[in-house]
């Protein structure tokens, strides 16, 4: 396993109107594909290979060229000569010996003609590390996707919409894993969704959902039935319907809220695991509650003996309703109600639900001082821990098929299989207290680890900006 | 994380039928008789027929481990014979003898400690022997100990002998032991020799178990522990670690919660104990089910259980964890605001020489925390949640179980030390959680990864036994 990770990418826009859930897809895509080296399988209005998108890729880019040209990225003229179009352009990165560092998505902020150089915005206080022999590729910026992008799509009025000749965006992107998983991403279909105009609650998911499995189509469809992990589209109906609301919930996403966001992506070269986080440059709820989280993949120390087809070891974590308007926050998964859940697919070959299954004390109501159920990690009296003089770190266990809900609408709604099933180890996951700094750093000498909310860390390297 | 491997043994509800009037005092004595002979014998034993094994006991010199009436362990009336020529044989309730004659018809009623030096067998146990045949041989009740014949349902799970030779045994007069004339403060210090093979570098870690009073003489029970094995013969040496006294008033299931006292004194009644031991972990649970406060209590069974549990710190840092847990007359539940029953552990910190309460986290099924709104009616109570299916995966046939760790968080209604903030301090071996929903007695696992549910969510170590004619866990 080589971890690669996008340190703080910057969307473009401004503070407070953007729109962060669309381009969260279309930079999750160009960083599986440049930095984890997904392959396209299908897509429909998605075509990442395009001229549109993609304007140039190579392996042989070097970074840090010395002197005042520390952020200067060189690339062969011979495969592609730089102009002022590549200007806010998005360069993608995979490092063969620093993937914690140079890996990731770095917006191009000037060029220098006579060397073939990209001057990047590395958004980390450190230097880049010297390095040759990097896999580059660069992608048109967000904001060319967004005027591109179809979410409006043309469902009819029965059945999952968002498939087949509907047009709306969606993706399928075969992992560098052995085991060859796929993950789709799409814009869900409005009429899917209730949104553009309709009532979100009748809807069955985020605006764009991830999901992970097997059988994507050239349109970028998994199909009804199939082996994978979105409800509605296995179920072939949205479930959003008056009087069924069953679905609401099965299918997440990476759904941050419409504020400009910073990214940060983790990635796993070999297993093509995945976790990205948007982090609002300006909350606007709270400090904490705008932003969003994503997290799919291969679980790790998974549970043996494996279970007989590749899908029931996938999961995909996220944002799972539009009903709190794509503040998801960055937590680990709630109540069902509170917009964030997970997926898996079940032994019955169904999907079923998926959760971060934490350490938490026998009985409840008890930890921080406070009323409401705070689990331990919430603890207000939390701090370093005595025995390590660090802070205490622990693994944190996926855990599928023990909701048979996911959404608000309780014994109403009940239509996923009770199978509880320990997948594995969440990967690059670990969970502490909760009291630890939003978005900071550990203090160890190589900062290893980023807290990034609600006890929520994530492995690091280096300096972070503020 | 791999399951541990326990090498558990068990005492299956055996069964205290005491002469009328025999009163707690004795209930407890007998308790404790029980407790020693089978740590020292059936978990520890060496070839020595009247001693407990060597390292089972804190001893310095002699009998320094113990202050109880005399012939206690192995007076005359107490210890009615011995022998090293046992024989048993695969699926036959017989005991015999090789070469001996050591039994005569009085031994009828009386109980039959088995065990082999360094063996894993489950049929090490105490046996009530229910017929004399000879002086060679006697016919035992082999589901108070025995191995389960498997698979389930070739020939049930009903414990039997297995066949072995060269046994060693004691013939034991628990009765005889009851009526000695105890006092308050009567203990025995039992040692855990065989820590280090948990925590690498551990020392033999110590606990001293005593009859204190509780509403009368000798209706408490205490536990005393000693993280660095520091027994002198007289006391525990550099370390002073408060007592563990048995915690009550709160209502298990089962309806109980009188008092923190193990026993009442109010006469006699039939009671029932269960131990189950191995090197590194040590449960036993009392408990009666008849009507009335006699004795045993009925409706809220008294428990203890001391065991080294995994250190997840580096050893410099906590070289020697060692914890228990003790409650009275309670029955079994996981729950209250303020981590008594089976939601802690009582454990010293190596920082202040303070035994405080560590409440143990399990990892939720169904979430980040025990969320209320999946089960809206349903009363939930941290692992004691009302449907079980969420923890059961029908197409594996397979039930969710998980470890428990001990952390101490900041804790409403304990005491805690500030900058003692603990996470996960000590995985616990000997206790599993899932839904307290399910059955009382419904076992779960497979090979050495068996457990049973004794109420509340809580899992102790089992084989798929099944008993019947005796109430298991009575109380509970």
């Amino acid at each position: 396993m080589t971890l690669h990770t996008c340190r703080d990418f910057l969307e473009t826009g401004v503070t407070l109107s953007n729109s962060s859930w669309v381009y969260a897809q279309y930079l999750t895509a160009i960083f599986l594909i440049g930095t984890l080296n997904y392959v396209i399988v299908g897509q429909t209005n998605f075509n990442l290979a395009s001229a549109t998108y993609l304007k140039a890729s190579g392996n042989t880019a070097s970074i840090n060229q010395g002197g005042n040209d520390v952020y200067a990225v060189a690339v062969p003229a011979g495969t592609y000569v730089v102009s002022a179009a590549d200007i806010s352009r998005i360069l993608v990165l995979k490092s063969p010996g620093n993937g914690m560092v140079n890996s990731g998505l770095f917006r191009i902020t000037g060029i220098n003609t006579t060397n073939n150089w990209f001057y990047i915005n590395y958004r980390s206080g450190n230097v880049p590390p010297v390095e040759s022999g990097v896999q580059w590729s660069v992608y048109e910026n967000e904001l060319v996707f967004y005027g591109n992008v179809n979410y409006t799509g043309n469902g009819s009025s029965t059945g999952y919409t968002g498939q087949g000749t509907a047009t709306q965006s969606r993706i399928i992107l075969q992992s560098p894993s052995s085991i060859s998983w796929q993950v789709r991403i799409a814009f869900e279909n409005s009429v899917d969704t209730g949104a553009n105009g309709t009532s979100p609650s009748s809807g069955f998911s985020a605006g764009a959902t991830m999901t992970v499995g097997y059988g994507g189509t050239v349109a970028g469809d998994f199909t009804p039935g199939g082996q994978h992990t979105h409800g509605p589209l296995f179920f072939n109906n949205r479930g959003g319907v008056a009087g069924n609301y069953s679905l609401l919930g099965t299918s997440v996403g990476f759904f941050p809220a419409d504020n400009q966001c910073r990214h940060y992506y983790w990635g796993d070269d070999s297993t093509g695991s995945f976790f990205g986080a948007a982090r609002p440059v300006v909350p606007t709820v709270s400090t904490f509650s705008n932003g969003s989280m994503v997290h799919f993949g291969l679980p790790e120390d998974e549970e043996l003996p494996l279970p007989p087809h590749n899908a029931q070891r996938l999961f995909v974590m996220g944002a799972n309703t539009l009903t709190n308007g794509g503040n998801n926050g960055i937590y680990f998964q709630g109540d069902p109600p509170a917009g964030r859940g997970g997926m898996a697919f079940g032994l019955s070959n169904q999907p079923i639900s998926c959760i971060y299954s934490l350490y938490n004390p026998l009985f409840g109501n008890t930890f921080g001082g406070t009323s409401g159920n705070n689990p331990a990690r919430s603890s207000l009296n939390a701090g370093d821990n005595q025995y390590t003089a660090s802070t205490e770190l622990l693994p944190v266990d996926l855990v599928a098929g023990t909701m048979d809900y996911m959404n608000g609408y309780g014994f109403n709604a009940e239509i996923l299989i009770l199978e509880g099933r320990r997948l594995g180890r969440a990967p690059f996951l670990r969970m502490g207290r909760t009291n630890y700094g939003y978005f900071q750093v550990s203090t160890d000498p190589n900062n290893s680890w980023l807290h990034l909310n609600d006890g929520i860390y994530l492995p690091w390297q280096g300096a972070i900006l503020p | 994380m791999p399951a541990p491997v326990l090498n558990a043994k068990f005492l299956r509800s055996f069964h205290v039928n005491p002469t009328p009037g025999i009163g707690a005092t004795a209930c407890m004595g007998w308790v404790m008789r029980l407790m020693f002979e089978f740590w020292g014998f059936c978990v520890n034993g060496s070839n020595d027929l009247v001693n407990p094994g060597s390292g089972s006991m804190a001893t310095t010199a002699g009998t320094d481990f113990m202050s109880m009436p005399i012939g206690w362990a192995s007076g005359s009336t107490v210890l009615l014979a011995t022998g090293s020529d046992g024989q048993t044989t695969q699926g036959l309730p017989y005991f015999q003898a090789g070469s001996s004659t050591p039994f005569s018809s009085g031994v009828v009623g009386k109980w039959l400690t088995t065990w082999q030096s360094g063996s894993t067998s489950t049929d090490d146990s105490i046996y009530l022997i229910t017929s004399w045949l000879n002086s060679s041989s006697i016919v035992l009740d082999p589901t108070y100990g025995g191995t389960p014949v498997s698979p389930i349902g070739t020939s049930g799970s009903l414990p039997q002998l297995t066949t072995r030779t060269n046994i060693n045994y004691r013939v034991i007069d628990y009765q005889a032991a009851a009526n000695l004339g105890y006092a308050n403060g009567d203990y025995f210090v039992m040692q855990f020799s065989n820590a280090s093979n948990v925590n690498p570098g551990q020392a033999s870690s110590q606990a001293r178990l005593r009859g204190t009073a509780g509403q009368s003489t000798l209706t408490n029970f205490g536990i005393t522990l000693s993280p660095s094995g520091s027994w002198n013969g007289t006391s525990f040496t550099g370390e002073v670690y408060t007592e563990v006294l048995s915690e009550g008033n709160i209502a298990g299931p089962g309806g109980g919660g009188h008092t923190g006292d193990w026993f009442f004194d109010f006469g006699s009644s039939n009671g029932y104990v269960t131990v189950i031991a191995g090197p590194n972990f040590f449960i036993c649970q009392i408990g009666s089910a008849e009507g009335g406060f006699q004795g045993f209590s009925e409706g809220g069974g008294s428990c203890c259980t001391i065991e080294i549990p995994q250190r997840l710190y580096p050893q410099a840092s906590d070289p020697n964890p060692i914890c228990c847990m003790n409650f009275g007359s309670t029955g079994v539940g996981v729950g209250s605001q303020v981590g008594y029953g089976f939601a802690h552990r009582f454990f010293p910190s190596p920082y202040d020489s303070l035994t405080r309460r560590w409440p143990i986290m399990a990892r939720c099924p169904t979430g980040s925390y025990w969320h209320s709104t999946p089960w809206q009616s349903f009363g939930i109570q941290g692992g004691n949640i009302g449907r079980w299916e969420f923890f059961y995966n029908q197409p594996q046939n397979k039930f969710i179980a998980g470890d428990g760790i001990l952390c101490m968080a900041t804790l409403n209604g304990q005491a805690s030390s500030a900058g003692q903030f603990s996470l996960a301090r000590a995985r616990v071996l000997s206790t599993r959680f899932t839904s307290g929903a399910y059955q009382y007695y419904l076992r779960v696992g497979d090979d050495h990864d068996k457990w049973i549910h004794v109420g509340g969510g809580v899992l102790w170590p089992w084989d798929h036994a099944v008993i019947s004619g005796r109430p298991l866990f009575a109380g509970f």
